[in-house]
Parts: structure tokens; sequence; C-alpha cells
């Protein structure tokens, strides 16, 4: 590498410029730039005793000893793997099918997931649906028990004003937080899963409203459907894990070699 | 006809997958590997490790070896294994200030760096120091440094098995020489080197 001149002088004060010198060590420094160095340490002690310990410094390094190796390190041929050979032997039918059945069971199980969230997801709602409704005499029950008190809704509807035959629109609409609900929820164990209920409808008890939902034509909220779609997720989700595996240790038996 | 027993034609039968040719070139560049690495890792037995590595390194990659220097492409593989192997520890190998104190009698933890050939006790004890020294550079002075002073490379070679440009290579090695000196200059005695 040769140094510019100017690059050199510039760098030339009092402290003296460590690359120019240790490249001059080294033979790195152009003609010009070598006269011009050559020039400055005529005159310069500090940069003529820094020259002097980097080359004491480079001449202790270059005495190091160079030690023989401790031991070979061939490599042995059962250390290795061919790196020219063939790919390496085909993988069992099981295992070759792997990747295949591993995305038809992620498939079903992404697919049952949903049909079970979306289940899942329509019965929350529909059980959501009476809690928006004011239930005056569980927020009551609740506001006596003392797990919310000050409920825009026990504010506003006194118990039992709401009566069983009322319509839904005519119930009072206000708002109820979502704390009120959840109390309403724990203050009432079993709450009808139906959706807002039609005029005339009388409120159902839990036991006829669940016999209701179950008498529903097979819907997705039958009694059985949830826990069936719960084991076909699992075993899916299995199948997709284990076939996943099975792939990646394919690949990486694959991948071995150049 | 080429000459089978030449370095070119040793790593054309390499490439195709000639172990044989491989140990052929392991024979000729294991020393330089190891003392690489012993100066990297300042462990015969971490340099051990680390030359092996290299050398597995290389034979799985020989492939994508394209030409030139082997040298360099060797030893920036070495390089590598040093890094690789600085980074398991977590922290650059450093060794006690006080032992390394001038005028302290207690000998620093590379004595591996001192097997060899029988050498005098002074001689010895340089040398400890200096690699003691050459251990609390950071690893791209202590890299530079030691190919050029202790491997003579050229500063091109350098550059190449660092994968860096010919002027970093430079100010790497009179960064490091200048740490070197200040901590060997006080114990430097006159006409001692």
């Amino acid at each position: 590498m040769v140094i510019r001149v100017n690059k050199l002088l510039r760098f030339f004060g009092h402290a003296p410029d460590v690359n120019a010198l240790s490249a001059q060590l080294d033979g790195q420094l152009d003609a010009v730039a070598a006269s011009r160095l050559a020039a400055h340490l005529a005159s310069c002690e500090a940069c003529r005793a820094a020259l002097a310990g980097l080359r004491e410094t480079r001449d202790a390094l270059r005495a190091m000893p160079e030690l023989e190796a401790p031991r070979s390190f061939r490599l042995r041929a059962a250390d290795v793997e061919p790196r020219t050979a063939p790919a390496p032997s085909h993988p069992s039918p099981t295992l070759r099918w792997a990747p295949a059945v591993s995305a038809i069971a992620a498939a079903v199980f992404v697919v049952a997931l949903g049909v079970d969230l979306r289940s899942g997801g329509s019965s929350s709602s529909t059980s959501r649906s009476p809690l928006a409704v004011p239930q005056s005499g569980s927020a009551k029950s609740n506001e006596s028990a003392g797990a919310m008190s000050g409920s825009p809704a026990t504010d506003q509807t006194a118990p039992g004003s709401i009566e069983p035959g009322a319509p839904a629109a005519a119930r009072p609409q206000a708002p109820e937080p979502a704390g009120a609900a959840q109390a309403t929820l724990s203050a009432q164990p079993v709450q009808p899963s139906s959706t807002p209920a039609p005029a005339a409808r009388p409120i159902p008890s839990p036991t006829s409203e669940l016999r209701a939902a179950a008498g529903r034509g097979g819907s997705s909220e039958g009694g059985n459907n949830p826990s069936a779609l719960r084991v076909l997720e699992i075993i899916a989700g299995a199948i997709a894990v284990a076939g996943g595996a099975a792939a990646i240790v394919v690949r990486r038996r694959r991948g071995v070699g150049p | 006809m080429p000459d089978p027993d030449s370095e070119p034609e040793v790593l054309r039968r390499a490439r195709d997958g000639d172990l044989a040719a491989f140990n052929r070139l392991v024979d000729l560049h294991q020393r330089a590997v190891y003392n690489l690495c012993l100066r990297m890792l300042g462990s015969g037995a971490a340099a051990e490790d680390a030359a092996q590595d290299a050398f597995f390194s290389a034979y799985r990659n020989i492939h994508r070896f394209k030409g030139g220097t082997f040298r360099p492409w060797l030893m920036r593989i070495a390089s590598n294994a040093c890094i690789d192997e600085l980074r398991r520890r977590g922290r650059r190998p450093t060794v006690s200030l006080q032992k390394t104190a001038p005028g302290s009698d207690d000998p620093i933890d590379v004595a591996d760096t001192a097997a060899g050939p029988e050498t005098e006790a002074l001689q010895r004890e340089q040398h400890d120091t200096v690699q003691a020294a050459l251990l609390r550079l950071p690893a791209d002075q202590r890299m530079a440094v030691v190919l050029c002073d202790l491997q003579g490379f050229a500063y091109e070679e350098i550059a190449e098995a660092m994968r860096t440009s010919v002027g970093t290579v430079k100010s790497r090695i009179a960064r490091g020489r200048e740490k070197l000196r200040r901590e060997l200059g006080p114990k430097e005695q006159p006409g001692s080197v």
C-alpha cells in the first residue's frame, strides 16, 4: 500500500504517524514517501523513537518460534462424509410421505380449529346477548352481594321491571360494562345461550333453553360435536407435528454432503 | 503434463473429493494453521481443536474455492474457527496483568506456546510475555499482526484472508504493533531481542 506524501506529512507533527512508520517497516511506502519520511526522521526524535520501538516489537514477534503441530490433522474417511457421493439413501416410504401427510393433517387441524372457534364464537356471542340486556334481577343480586356496585343497569331498572313476556326491544338498552357482564355471568352459572328473545317469547329457564339448543337439528351447538372436533384437532395436530418432524429429519439427511 | 504433486493439481483432486489429495494439503499447511490458532487462542488444546475444525470446514467447502492462492483461503477458514472459539468462550482470552507485569516471576498460562524446541529461559520468558500481550489485542488486530509478523503474509494476502481492504490491514497491523510496543516497551532491554 502506498502512502500519499501529503497525507503522511499532514499527520507528522509531534505525534508520530504510526501507520506510516509501520508501513515503512514493511516496505509499503513508495520511494517519495520513504525519502520524505527519512528526512523527517532525521530531525524528529519522537518519530525515530517510535520507529525504533515498532521495529523492536516486530522483531520480537518474528522471534516467536513456530511450533510443530502436536499431531496430524489429516482427516479420516470415517470422519467425513463423501462429498461427491450421490444423494444419500432414499428415506423409507413412510418418511418420504411424511411432508404430504403432515400438510394434510395440518390442513385438517386448521379447518377443525376454525369450525371449533366459529361454533365457540357464535355460542359466546349468543350467550353474550342476554347479558347485554339489563338483567335486573341478576344485577340487583350482584349489587346486593357487593359484586358490582353503581352499575348503570341497576340504577335504571328496578327489580322485576321487565316482565317475562316483554319484547326485547322494549327493554332498557342501558350500556353495561363488561365487568358487569362478567359479574352477571358468574352469578348465573347456566346462562341461556339463545339469541335475543323474540317478541312474546318468555324468558326460558336454563333447563328448557338447553333442551331447545340440543333439539336444534344437530347444529354446531350440539352436545357431541365440540368434543368430536377437539378430538379431531388433537389427532390432526399430533399427526401434523409428527409428520413435520419426520420431514425435517428427511431434509437434514438429504442436506448432508456438498 | 501437470506435475501430480504440484499444489494446483493436488487442489484439483481435492476439489473432486479425493480425500488423500486433501490430506496432502493438510500436511503442507497444518503447521501454519496450528500456529495461527495457537497465537490467536493462547492454548495448545484450543488451538488443536480449532485447527481440526478448520480442516474439516475446509474439506466440506473446498468445492467453493474458486482458485487463486490456497493459503489465504485456508487461513481465512482457520481464523473463522478461532473467532468461533473466542465467541464460544464469550470473551477474549485474557491473562492476568499481574502475571505479565515486568519483573513478575509467575509464568503466564500459555505453557503450550513455550513447548517445542529447547530455548533459553530468557527467550522463553520473552516469548511468554509477547504471547500474553498478543492475547490482549483485539481479535482483528491480533489476526493481522500474527499473519504479518509471525506467518509472513503479504498485506494483500492478509486482506484476502481477513476479507477486508489492504488499507484496513495496514491500519490494524500498525495499531496492533503500537499497542504491543507500549506493553512490551518497559520490559524490553536494549539488545535483548
